[in-house]
């Protein structure tokens, strides 16, 4: 029973990352270009250069993401 | 309705896109309701181009984020070529941020950014960065410091200038005081808290730089407090910041003294997300028969 609920719950928490990552479509490479100089020096050369960290960066944004929602609908 | 005013200049709301949140500005055009936003403040310009501080830089804690970006910018001399065409064709007010590590810096990057024929409605100085000419001590930490250079920048420009305060002080209220008397139309108040991440399993700090600063959900009671003090202090506006993302919080921070609003952390959730307050907020004040946003501010009922 409990691990029927894991799996719905680990499912439902993968189906809201994809729907951040959908959400994300509208923004613009300037503002993609932005947001990587933000948060490397060097912007997308410096993630192109590091693309285990890029992509660990990019999960633990998602899973912030979620947990931002979750704060706002409290 | 939702109009508000500011010296002489209007906005179209009290909802302002916090500065560093929002690109240099233009950046959003396409994809983010502009026209509902009062205005847009730019990343922080310095004088020279910086990179800023070291990978990692942001780091993502429990209802809010830790930053160490370190002012990373273009410089002046580039903003001005490149950016500051592109913010005159947006749809709606912004303002320069501008930052420095001395009186100069500041001074010279506002008298660079006033040669140029730029649309902006004023200057949010940053004062939350260290002085090196006072041992890196930051500006905003000490009251006449913060005094001395914002009468010198009045003395220069005639646009909105917009005193943002650091809240890592014992008395803010006495800070925005005398931004007050040195001249300023506005204080922003608050910038971020200093604080520190650390990994629990290998003790390493999750900044390269040990300390950022905090800003988010947790902050707003904070930042209500400070805001709350300051409005009892002086007689100019306030811009209340610290972890909206909500219609509901842009009125808590109007009702304790908050002329306008800035929107910060909740750009990197979704920087779609502060256009949808324009509407929530109309829809509040016709329910509570309230004709203009601006009754609203100090509107509070102490317990």
């Amino acid at each position: 029973m409990s691990r029927a609920l894991n799996k719905t719950k680990d499912r439902n928490k993968i189906k809201s990352k994809l729907q951040i990552m959908w959400s994300m479509r509208k923004w613009s490479i300037e503002y993609i270009d932005w947001r990587l100089t933000t948060a490397y020096p060097g912007g997308w050369k410096y993630a192109i250069k590091h693309p285990l960290e890029l992509l660990n960066d990019i999960w633990k944004y998602l899973i912030w993401c979620q947990e931002i929602d979750k704060d706002i609908s409290n | 309705m939702l109009k508000v005013k500011i010296k002489d200049i209007e906005f179209k709301s009290p909802i302002i896109a916090s500065s560093g949140t929002y690109g240099y500005g233009y950046e959003v055009d396409n994809f983010v309701d502009l026209s509902k936003i009062g205005c847009i403040i730019t990343k922080s310009i310095t004088l020279e181009p910086r990179q800023g501080n070291p990978s990692p830089r942001i780091h993502e804690s429990k209802s809010g984020m830790i930053n160490a970006i370190g002012l990373a910018n273009v410089g002046v001399e580039e903003f001005c070529k490149t950016k500051l065409n592109k913010l005159n064709s947006i749809h709606t007010n912004f303002i320069i941020s501008v930052a420095g590590s001395t009186m100069e810096d500041y001074v010279q990057v506002i008298n660079k950014i006033e040669e140029y024929e730029g649309m902006h409605v004023g200057y949010e100085i940053n004062i939350s960065c260290p002085n090196i000419k006072k041992g890196g001590m930051e500006f905003g930490l000490n009251k006449d410091i913060t005094c001395e250079l914002t009468s010198k920048l009045r003395s220069i420009t005639s646009k909105l200038l917009i005193v943002k305060l650091s809240p890592n002080v014992t008395n803010i209220e006495e800070i925005a005081a005398s931004a007050e008397l040195g001249g300023a139309d506005a204080i922003s108040a608050i910038n971020t808290f200093v604080g520190l991440a650390i990994d629990h399993k290998t003790g390493r700090m999750l900044l390269s730089t040990t300390y950022g600063g905090v800003s988010g959900p947790a902050i707003k009671p904070l930042a209500l407090a400070k805001i709350y003090k300051i409005y009892q202090k002086i007689k100019i506006p306030i811009i209340g910041i610290g972890g909206i993302s909500s219609f509901e919080d842009i009125i808590q921070f109007m009702r304790v003294g908050s002329t306008m609003v800035q929107i910060g952390t909740l750009n990197y959730r979704d920087p779609s997300k502060i256009s949808s307050f324009y509407n929530k907020l109309e829809f509040f004040l016709k329910n509570n028969k309230i004709s203009k946003i601006c009754d609203l501010v100090g509107d509070c009922i102490e317990g």
